[in-house]
């Protein structure tokens, strides 16, 4: 009974009926919205954080080889410390030690699927542009680019960490960059090729004809193109040669590139800061030879390059001279 | 180190990020900023610390005195701010431009890992003094103004943050919920854009403009891909910038404005890496605001120290004067009457100035350039498109169209204001999208890691 006394207070017999508040409607939507909102964003660093720890986790702990020596040349002593070659050599090492190197590979491909139709350009294709310098807008006669050659280690950003020339600096100072950089990518090709070869069986035939100085790089994998590509240098030499793989990135992209190519081929490249462009060149055929003699396949192995210079058996002083470039 | 670094990237971020949580006060946070940051400098080469604590004990000293004597002596306080920028143009010089003057090996870095943050370094701390010199207040708590310095997502490629914007956030920050979120989305598009957008671009401006035979869509579309690449490569890392700065509880204003073809070519310069040239034109061009001539002279000046400070070679000297005599007609002679004209021509005018005058930094030479400007109009082309320029434009075509939705600012908020009209169609959709998005990041954080360690290996 005092129930409906009560009721009737509340809602007491011929009272107007009370409008209803539409705020707290209004209120309570924004209160759902904010609640969905946060889950969101709660699923969102979730899922994020989780992916970035497997990631770490399989960069740094997951490897071959544990962490008391770094590499097999760089130990921790105060030479390596102060000049910082310690340091650049960590990443080399854990990049060089990962357990899972075979999967990062295979799904670096898968994931280039969502970049494109059919994902037709193999990573040797991308190494083959990637190392193009010169070309078609390439002034012969001069010989010189200034802001090319600035442009080639990283446009404006890379400009910083650039080497770099005054206005005076002779053609064989210029020679010499160029022949570097020349170095790194064919060091980097050949070193890469050797997983490539034999973790996937990539071959690339490559063939030279005399009358047309033109390079033909035809992979045999799955579903790579043919692609060909002038070269400059003599055409005396028919070469097959495992496809280099995944491209030394020598874009501008990242400036980390840039740092860890210098990095990476420091012992090579300390060859190469003399001045001397054909003691250089001869340096970089040399180191390029013994790296190949053990990674070559067991067959068709004459003469190798990816850039198209002949190996020590055909020389020629005059190519060598020049930075070697697909051209034409 | 460099943010797309994996010691970085998978391990001193996070770490420091979760170690800054450990504190809620200001003071721990930026202990903690400023062992990350040295760490961060540290890297390649240890011994560079000590050049950048010896900078800002420097720089912390001049602003002090600058303080004090801007009042009562302003002479004084003039001598001591050319001292700072001559102290800070000696360090950029030194560290970033090694090769433009006459050094001896010892004093050249040669093979350093960090002079890539030297130029915006040393313009942030002399931007601080300067500051100081204009009426604001100068930081006496050492501490603070080492963790502006210092902090490694001030440190990279911009946004060139101003001691005045940041100071109150240096003494007192939170971090919420939706900063950690969309701080960890900045990363990841930012990294993005540098590892996969970028390379894309840069794969294709190689196969247009550094191949064999110069071709019609070789010239275009290599031209525009060159820009891109710089575009994304640049906007990539200080959306990475301001990712980690709301990770630690900073926010900033971003560094990039979207094109409007109404601003003209000014605003086309002005809009890229807007910090920059911001900092440039306050110095120089904003005590002559009212008076024409004066201010497009200014003007003029200003495009040639950024330019300078962008590249110290001749070919940016000449973009920067041919920039600059650009903005001083638009200020005096056709300004008003562009922007009263069609859209489309405003667009036309754009493109062409702009792949007419910013070439020529790519080829920094007369003789590439005209034969590429030539190319652009057919004459000596030997084709529409190469095979190399099919294939990569094939293999990377869901990332260009990805890219051009992300430069062209009408495009993107179309496709953002369509998925957030989905979302908001129910409540399941809702959480669909937002968990569709979540793993569509996460993919893409992986698919970036791994493209880095392939590129490594």
């Amino acid at each position: 009974m005092a129930f409906k006394y009560y009721y009737e207070y509340l809602q007491p017999e011929n009272a107007p009926e009370m409008p209803e508040d539409k705020r707290g409607d209004e209120e309570l939507d924004e209160i759902t919205q904010d609640e969905q909102r946060s889950r969101a964003q709660f699923v969102n660093i979730a899922v994020l954080t989780l992916t970035l720890v497997l990631c770490a986790m399989i960069v740094f702990v997951l490897r071959k080889n544990d962490y008391s020596r770094v590499t097999d040349e760089k130990t921790l002593d105060k030479d390596s410390f102060v000049s910082g070659e310690f340091f650049g050599s960590l990443e080399d090492d854990v990049v060089s030690h990962l357990a899972l190197s075979d999967q990062i590979v295979r799904t670096d491909d898968l994931m280039s699927y969502f970049c494109g139709i059919g994902n037709k350009l193999m990573k040797s294709e991308e190494e083959d542009i990637s190392s193009q310098t010169g070309g078609a807008f390439r002034d012969r006669q001069e010989n010189s680019l200034p802001g090319r050659q600035e442009h080639n280690e990283g446009g404006e950003h890379k400009v910083v960490t650039r080497v770099s020339s005054d206005e005076d600096d002779t053609k064989q100072t210029k020679k010499t960059k160029k022949t570097k950089a020349t170095t790194t990518s064919v060091t980097k090709s050949v070193k890469e090729m050797t997983s490539t070869t034999t973790q996937y069986g990539y071959y690339t035939t490559t063939t030279t004809k005399e009358t047309e100085e033109t390079t033909t790089t035809k992979a045999t994998n799955h579903n790579a193109p043919s692609v060909t590509t002038k070269v400059t240098t003599a055409p005396t030499t028919t070469t097959t040669k495992p496809a280099p793989p995944p491209a030394a990135n020598t874009s501008m992209e990242d400036a980390a590139t840039v740092t860890k190519t210098q990095s990476q081929t420091k012992t090579q490249t300390q060859t190469q800061t003399q001045t001397q462009t054909q003691t250089q060149t001869k340096t970089q055929t040399q180191t390029q030879t013994q790296t190949k003699s053990e990674t070559q396949p067991p067959a068709d192995t004459d003469a190798v390059s990816v850039t198209g210079e002949s190996t020590p058996d055909a020389p020629s002083p005059t190519e060598q001279d020049e930075p070697q470039e697909p051209q034409g | 180190m460099v943010y797309t670094d994996l010691f970085f990237l998978l391990a001193l971020l996070p770490l420091s990020v979760i170690f800054s949580f450990f504190d809620e006060s200001a003071e721990y946070k930026n202990l903690i900023s400023v062992i990350a940051g040295a760490i961060f400098v540290a890297w390649g080469r240890p011994l560079w610390v000590l050049l950048i604590f010896l900078s800002f004990i420097f720089d912390w000293g001049m602003g002090l005195l600058v303080g004090k004597f801007r009042q009562s002596n302003k002479a004084a306080s003039v001598i001591f701010l050319m001292l700072d920028m001559l102290w800070n143009a000696a360090i950029f010089i030194l560290y970033t431009r090694g090769g433009a003057v006459h050094l001896p090996d010892k004093l050249t870095l040669r093979e350093s890992l960090i002079p890539l943050a030297m130029g915006y370094y040393v313009l942030r701390a002399f931007s601080y003094v300067f500051d100081v010199y204009k009426g604001e207040k100068a930081e006496k708590n050492p501490l603070y103004l080492l963790t502006y310095m210092l902090s490694f997502h001030f440190m990279m490629t911009g946004p060139v943050i101003r001691y005045k914007d940041i100071s109150a956030q240096l003494r007192e920050r939170r971090t919420t919920g939706k900063m950690i979120s969309d701080g960890l989305d900045n990363i990841v598009f930012g990294l993005g854009k540098v590892v996969i957008l970028a390379h894309a671009f840069d794969l294709l401006k190689q196969s247009g403009l550094e191949g064999g035979d110069v071709t019609f869509f070789g010239c275009w579309l290599g031209m525009l891909a060159f820009f891109a690449s710089a575009y994304f490569t640049l906007s990539g890392l200080c959306q990475m910038s301001m990712g980690m700065g709301l990770l630690t509880g900073f926010t900033y204003k971003k560094n990039f404005d979207d094109p409007d073809s109404k601003l003209l070519f000014t605003g086309l310069v002005k809009g890229y890496n807007t910090s920059v040239t911001d900092l440039f034109d306050e110095m120089i061009v904003s005590r002559f605001r009212y008076k024409t001539v004066p201010c497009a002279i200014a003007a003029f000046v200003c495009c040639m120290a950024v330019a300078g400070w962008y590249s110290f070679s001749k070919p940016a000297f000449l973009v920067g004067a041919i920039v600059g005599a650009v903005i001083v007609l638009e200020k005096l002679v056709w300004g008003k009457k562009l922007r009263a004209m069609p859209g489309l021509v405003r667009v036309i005018y754009l493109v062409v100035l702009t792949f007419l005058i910013f070439s020529v930094l790519y080829f920094g030479s007369t003789y590439g350039w005209r034969k590429w400007a030539l190319g652009l109009v057919g004459v000596g082309d030997k084709g529409l498109i190469s095979h190399q320029m099919k294939t990569v434009l094939l293999s990377y075509l869901f990332a260009y169209i990805i890219g051009v939705i992300c430069y062209l600012p009408w495009l993107k908020d179309q496709v953002i204001r369509s998925v957030n009209k989905l979302s908001k169609k129910t409540k399941e959709l809702y959480t669909f999208v937002n968990t569709s998005k979540t793993i569509l990041k996460a993919l893409l954080l992986i698919m970036c890691v791994a493209a880095i360690i392939t590129r490594k290996m």
